[in-house]
């Protein structure tokens, strides 16, 4: 009863979850029941139950019969920033005043595990880790209510804000700033890194401009 | 046949809803068993649907579920839970509180107001209704707010939030804050909205629930 026995079903949920973040599954892309379950081979059913739990944390969508990764609009993807900057700043800092060693051996391994899947360019790796990190930091809290909020969010945000390179980046100071139990120095790692993603969506609006009044401007346009 | 097995659906929900509102509102305190018989005495129902709106509630984690012999009770706030809970509803609330402030409509203006109560300064506030233009205020911040994923984390921690904001409530002077929060979300300024709501749910904000 309390041994947790993975289902099959949760396993295919893992598996295409990962996918998503790992971005191996673009957004709108579509998901097809029967080659999911011969890609991973298992039964189309466990792959059926697996894409209802997906649907229920917002990963995938309906679109008229099939379903498809889902597409974030740009009006969520800046309210998503700003919620999950918000939530991961209080978790950070929690985890920062509240955290055992146990909790800081496991945010130190996610993160160096991390840290080499990126390096070797694995993305399935760099998308478990990720996660792990994540929720390493977010467990370390020690608040269940936390938790459960982001665990939300991350399913929700899938990377399409903080990158993992992002979030290796600055990774190393947060790391730090919660073994020393510094809570300013984690708030001000948390808010560099969705600083430079909100840095990096606001250099893609611009370079995407530039880009097109240059290809205008070459086709003889003003 | 099918008639009965439909219609007991949205009784079991309906149930649901009442329960949770006293709950929420402090009607129902901490402590207080939900006694399945008397109950469906009160709402005129058999007791399956009781059960099975007592077991949403469950769910809800607004009540601890009963034993053999002993019927469910509404949950209480241990301290533990309270920092975590409080931590939770204050980076909610100020998201939405800034949304709604950012994104009012004329018209949304106007309800807000209408919820925002006549307070009278000798601290003489009816609680039972303050509680309820409390929750009503912030549930049309979340309309206002208009985001969907604000609306998917309240219905997350939602019940228990206002569950204990409702029992940390001091009936004489949150009229006052509800005043001040309508302004500066009429005007507009979604840093004195946040100011506002900072004074409110400061440090100690949640002490009055703990000693239930």
């Amino acid at each position: 009863m309390t041994d947790h026995v993975r289902t099959e079903a949760e396993r295919v949920a893992d598996a295409v979850r990962e996918q998503i973040i790992a971005r191996t599954r673009l957004p709108g892309s579509r998901l097809i029941e029967r080659t999911i379950a011969a890609e991973l081979g298992v039964s189309r059913l466990p792959v059926r139950d697996a894409l209802r739990v997906l649907e229920r944390e917002g990963l995938v969508a309906r679109v008229g019969r099939s379903i498809a990764v889902r597409e974030l609009e740009l009006r969520d993807l800046g309210e998503l920033a700003e919620v999950c900057e918000a939530f991961d700043a209080v978790a950070a800092r929690l985890a920062a005043e509240r955290r055992s060693d146990a909790h800081l051996e496991r945010i130190r391994a996610t993160f160096a595990e991390m840290s080499r899947a990126i390096g070797d360019d694995d993305t399935g790796a760099t998308a478990r880790s990720v996660l792990a990190y994540r929720g390493a930091i977010a467990d370390a809290s020690r608040n269940p209510f936390l938790v459960e909020i982001s665990t939300v969010l991350r399913g929700r945000e899938a990377g399409a804000v903080l990158t993992p390179q992002v979030i290796a980046e600055h990774g190393e100071a947060v790391v730090r700033a919660i073994e020393e139990g510094d809570a300013a120095a984690v708030d001000q790692g948390v808010r560099a890194q969705y600083a430079a993603a909100r840095h990096a969506m606001r250099r893609e609006v611009l370079e995407d401009l530039e880009a097109k009044l240059t290809a205008t401007r070459a086709a003889g346009g003003r | 046949m099918t008639g009965e097995r439909t219609a007991r659906v949205p009784e079991a929900t309906r149930i649901q809803i009442a329960l949770r509102q006293q709950i929420v509102e402090g009607e129902r305190t901490p402590g207080t068993p939900l006694v399945e018989r008397s109950i469906g005495e009160e709402f005129g129902v058999s007791r399956l649907p009781v059960r099975q709106a007592i077991q949403g509630l469950v769910a809800e984690q607004l009540v601890v579920p009963g034993g053999a012999r002993s019927p469910a009770i509404v949950r209480g706030f241990d301290v533990d839970e309270l920092d975590a809970l409080s931590v939770v509803h204050a980076t909610l609330e100020r998201l939405v509180i800034r949304w709604a402030a950012m994104r009012r409509t004329a018209e949304q203006v106007e309800e807000l107001r209408a919820i925002v109560p006549e307070v009278p300064l000798d601290g003489s506030a009816d609680a039972a209704a303050m509680r309820r233009a409390v929750l009503a205020f912030r549930d049309q911040l979340f309309v206002m707010a208009d985001s969907p994923i604000l609306d998917e984390l309240n219905q997350l921690v939602g019940a228990r939030v206002t569950q204990v904001i409702s029992h940390a409530l001091d009936p004489a002077v949150a009229g006052h804050y509800l005043e001040a929060l309508y302004r500066a979300i009429a005007i507009g300024d979604a840093e004195l909205a946040e100011t506002i709501l900072g004074d409110y749910i400061s440090p100690g904000k949640f002490d009055a629930a703990k000693q239930v």
